[in-house]
């Protein structure tokens, strides 16, 4: 009995994560919307031109459907993302779809990189220190170190010492081809990635280094277990839940990571756009970059959440 | 137990600066940033603002002991003039984010039931969204200037106080001395305040203590950006930005220093911040 | 002599320091205690007393940075020097070990039927589908109805009762000789204790395996063992026939034990024992209880008595001789 409702018990709280992501994603994007709608500066006056007169500019105002109100501009604006629409860039007078395309791919290479680099090293070298507690105060001086060093003073440093000062890697822009592009995404990412990557090595440490001390760790001791074997199906095994929480916000971090990594390379991705638009008042382009950032973010939550049901029996008959 | 803990916090910093080498050392480079903070400004060797062309780009010298920048302002001055913006800002960003935090904590826990749930809930997606981009979108709404971010990021850093405040609050809650002082008459406001909060007032500020590195970093991530303290003020994140033209050229003294005055500064915030933290685990 | 499944020797046991430079912490003064093969011993004293340490000594399981010294023999082989494949082999098929608190004790992610049969199938000494069909009979013969649905369940979705059955199961599966029970009932709800406890002694009983077994309560534990050791503050203070610590304890400080238990049939106060509980590192030169007992005399407290034969058993007391064995309980 207790076997046929679990499916149905499966079906219906997915149905419930889902339908929470869902409004977690329309929810946070209308906060972005309303809050750009209250942004001081007016779009018409770029448009039209200083010199409009009242009547060109109440023209380009309802064509705009800027008279609305926000709700109805909100549901426009909705609507239009969910056609392929996000609306016209003021600035780079462009579809915004078309600027996104080939700044999603280089945003997404610097992210990828950069998540490879944080998860393996920084899980390698916390279950390393979580482990061998002899290594442990030397861990933790080099990960609270770096934990302490933001993207873009890591930016400046690897650029003075590793393109400038040696001269090994190019200083800005994003190369072509996949070697060198490798090469030039080799700096960013690990600017990127290494207050994340110290921060991950800690959490792991801790989380192995807690599993560890765990009284069921000390029955497989007991029990004459291999020690290889405790290590993998008890300690690491137990402290992937953590540390997977962790890794999963980290992971999605990146990516506002990369809008400051991205403007100190010089590299012409999601992030460096959404800077230059902040500045330029470009706001069709900040909705839809934040639209995005936001949907990444919603997803890789998403993602936990099963992620973590999958490893954590506990989790899977809850409500 | 709650007469314990309420003698316990005056005590707290005799007792953590004994027996640990680190923490003494850390509280020593605290105390100086919070001097460097204060007086900075006053005791620059020049003018933090005024060029010399005729000195620009010089290193270390008798007369710059950290060099010059490309318009000739001595650096050594600008990362003490620096200094009180760059720990100022974030220091009343946490301040304003604990007091919310705490406040919102304790009073979910003390409502409990599906106040607390909804406020949990809430208070995990918020802890996921990085500073950084609600500064640069906060930019877009409110302006650039060193306001913005403490507006935008106060509300970011509610969760990193209130999300540990909380569960500690929840504890103290379900406490049976809390009973006892309904039963004996005090108000909800009374509680929370005399009791609830002395008791984990010790955890709010060793979370706040934490939340100032994030702060540091996030802060002059923004500056750096461009969206947060303009130019010509000097300020680290901004000095960093500032440096990167001329290290294309080989100088690196400017980047180098004002980043490694944030890294620094974090650093020492942060164990600070982990001392007290591990300190009232392990009181509690 | 007969031969002794487990003989501890004059054990000793120092934990760290708690801090750096700070002093080692004695938690065992001086054990002697033996099992013989299908003999079940009971170790008996208040938490803190070091009975809960002597079992992870005999298991090799003392925390980092503990000392210890004396000897322990499993079959005449040192305990304490077993190193590597020989300490694993030792755990895995000569001693098992049954813990107070199953729900902290079991791995939560892993199914019962994984944690049932880990040991026997890291070991090889089974392969996996014997290894679970013979954890399903052990599992009916503890009394759990339906086992194969239980061993694919999580251990969250089984009651501590359950769980502790489950519990014995692992510890009978690689068929040790000896079992070390630590408190197996006390993190049970009270209507169960008696059930769980009745299988342990029963499957102890029926394959006559070695036991000790470590409580605070001495009357369960003058009910199921053959022999008793009352220990306090790292010390053993009184070992004798079960029956006989109990109808006819020597010790001053197992009459007072005796003494203080509330009585099931009367609602007046039991006598309770003056001064409170020290830890062993606590204990000065003297008897560990001279603080607490009221016969000490100087001698008490200035130098600590070995353990004396005395009628059928031993004990640690200047005055074993003289006292009049306390009015105890007879069975």
């Amino acid at each position: 009995m207790v076997k046929n409702r679990a499916p149905m018990r499966t079906i219906r709280r997915w149905s419930a994560k889902l339908g929470g992501a869902a409004v977690t994603l329309l929810a946070s994007s209308f906060v972005v919307f309303a809050a750009l709608a209250a942004a001081p500066g007016d779009p018409v006056s770029q448009l039209v031109g200083q010199k409009a007169t009242a009547a060109q500019r109440a023209a380009m105002r309802a064509e705009l459907g800027l008279d609305d109100p926000l709700v109805v501009r909100y549901w426009h604006w909705l609507t239009g993302v969910l056609h392929g629409d996000l609306g016209t860039s003021l600035t780079y007078r462009q579809e915004v779809s078309a600027l996104l395309g080939p700044r999603i791919a280089s945003t997404l290479a610097l992210v990828a990189l950069s998540a490879l680099i944080t998860l393996a090293t920084g899980i390698g070298l916390g279950v390393f220190g979580g482990v061998n507690s002899r290594w442990r105060p030397a861990m933790n001086a080099l990960t609270g170190l770096g934990v302490a060093i933001p993207g873009f003073v890591a930016a400046a440093v690897l650029i003075g010492v590793f393109a400038v000062g040696l001269g090994w890697f190019p200083t800005f822009g994003a190369g072509s081809g996949f070697a060198d592009r490798l090469w030039h995404l080799t700096l960013p990412a690990l600017a990127l990635s290494m207050s994340g990557t110290a921060y991950i090595a800690q959490v792991t440490a801790a989380a192995v280094g807690e599993e560890a001390g765990r009284d069921h760790v000390s029955t497989a001791v007991g029990r004459g277990l291999p020690r290889s074997l405790i290590l993998r199906r008890h300690v690491v095994r137990n402290a992937a839940i953590p540390v997977l929480t962790v890794s999963g916000l980290m992971a999605a971090s990146l990516v506002a990571g990369a809008v400051v990594v991205e403007s100190a390379f010089a590299i012409d991705g999601l992030g460096s756009l959404l800077v230059k638009s902040v500045i330029s008042k470009d706001y069709a382009v900040v909705s839809a970059v934040s639209l995005i950032i936001v949907t990444v973010f919603v997803v890789v939550m998403t993602v936990i959440d099963a992620a973590q049901a999958a490893l954590d029996p506990r989790l899977r008959e809850r409500r | 137990m709650s007469t314990a803990q309420i003698a316990r916090s005056p005590a707290l910093v005799k007792r953590l600066a004994r027996h640990d080498l680190v923490l003494s050392a850390t509280m020593l480079l605290c105390a100086i940033l919070i001097l460097l903070a204060l007086v900075g400004p006053f005791v620059t060797p020049y003018p933090p603002d005024q060029t010399d062309i005729l000195a620009a780009g010089q290193g270390p010298s008798a007369l710059h002991p950290l060099g010059t920048d490309s318009l000739g302002r001595d650096l050594l001055s600008r990362l003490l003039a620096g200094a009180r913006p760059s720990l100022l800002f974030p220091a009343i960003t946490v301040l304003i984010s604990s007091v919310l935090g705490t406040a919102i904590a304790i009073a979910a826990a003390w409502h409990g039931g599906r106040v607390d749930q909804v406020t949990a809930r809430v208070l995990e997606i918020m802890f996921a969204v990085p500073g950084i981009l609600v500064a640069v979108i906060g930019a877009a709404v409110l302006g650039t200037g060193p306001w913005m971010p403490v507006v935008t990021l106060s509300l970011v850093y509610i969760p990193y106080v209130a999300r540990v405040v909380r569960s500690a609050a929840v504890r103290e809650c379900r406490l049976p001395y809390v009973e006892a002082c309904r039963l004996a008459g005090l108000s909800g406001w009374r509680i929370c305040t005399r009791h609830v909060l002395r008791n984990v007032a010790p955890l709010t500020v060793a979370q706040a203590t934490l939340a100032f590195g994030w702060a540091l970093m996030d802060f002059g991530a923004i500056s750096f950006l461009g969206l947060g303290v303009q130019p010509p003020q000097a300020e680290w994140g901004v000095m960093v930005n500032e440096g990167r033209p001329e290290m294309l050229d080989g100088a690196l003294q400017q980047s180098l220093s004002a980043g490694l005055l944030i890294v620094l500064a974090v650093v020492t915030f942060n164990i600070l911040g982990e001392r007290l933290s591990a300190r009232i685990g392990a009181s509690t | 002599m007969k031969p002794q499944l487990l003989d501890i020797r004059r054990l000793r046991v120092e934990l760290a320091p708690r801090e750096r430079r700070g002093e080692r912490r004695t938690v065992i003064h001086d054990v002697s205690l033996s099992v013989a093969p299908g003999e079940s011993v009971g170790l008996v004293g208040e938490s803190g007393s070091g009975k809960s340490m002597t079992a992870k000594a005999v298991m090799g399981l003392l925390p980092r940075g503990a000392v210890a010294t004396g000897e322990i023999l499993y079959r005449n082989r040192a305990v304490l020097e077993m190193k590597g494949a020989e300490l694993a082999g030792f755990r895995a098929r000569g001693v098992s070990m049954i813990y107070q608190d199953p729900r902290a004790h079991i791995n939560p992610l892993r199914t019962v039927g994984d944690f049932l049969v880990e040991g026997v199938v890291a070991s090889g000494a089974m392969r996996r589908p014997e290894a679970l069909e013979a954890a399903c009979a052990l599992l009916r013969d503890v009394g759990v109805t339906d086992p194969r649905r239980r061993v694919a369940q999580y251990p969250h979705q089984l009651s501590g009762g359950l769980l502790q059955r489950v519990m014995i199961v692992m510890a009978l599966l690689p068929s040790p000789e000896l079992i070390l029970a630590d408190e197996p009932t006390t993190a049970l709800d009270v209507t169960v204790q008696s059930d769980v406890m009745a299988i342990l002694s029963e499957q102890i009983r029926e394959r006559s395996l070695g036991m000790l077994f470590i409580t605070h309560d001495l009357d369960l534990a003058a009910a199921v063992t053959d022999s008793l050791a009352v220990m306090y503050a790292g010390v053993i203070v009184e070992h004798g026939p079960a029956a006989d610590v109990y109808a006819a304890p020597r010790h001053p400080y197992t009459a007072a034990l005796l003494a203080s238990r509330p009585s099931p049939t009367s609602v007046e106060r039991p006598v309770s024992i003056p001064g409170r509980p020290i830890s062993a590192f606590e204990a000065g030169e003297g008897c560990v209880f001279a603080a607490r007992c009221s016969h000490a005399t100087g001698l008490c407290r200035t130098e600590r008595p070995d353990p004396r034969p005395v009628a059928t058993g031993t004990v640690a007391c200047h005055y074993a001789e003289e006292l009049e064995p306390a009015e105890g309980v007879r069975s």
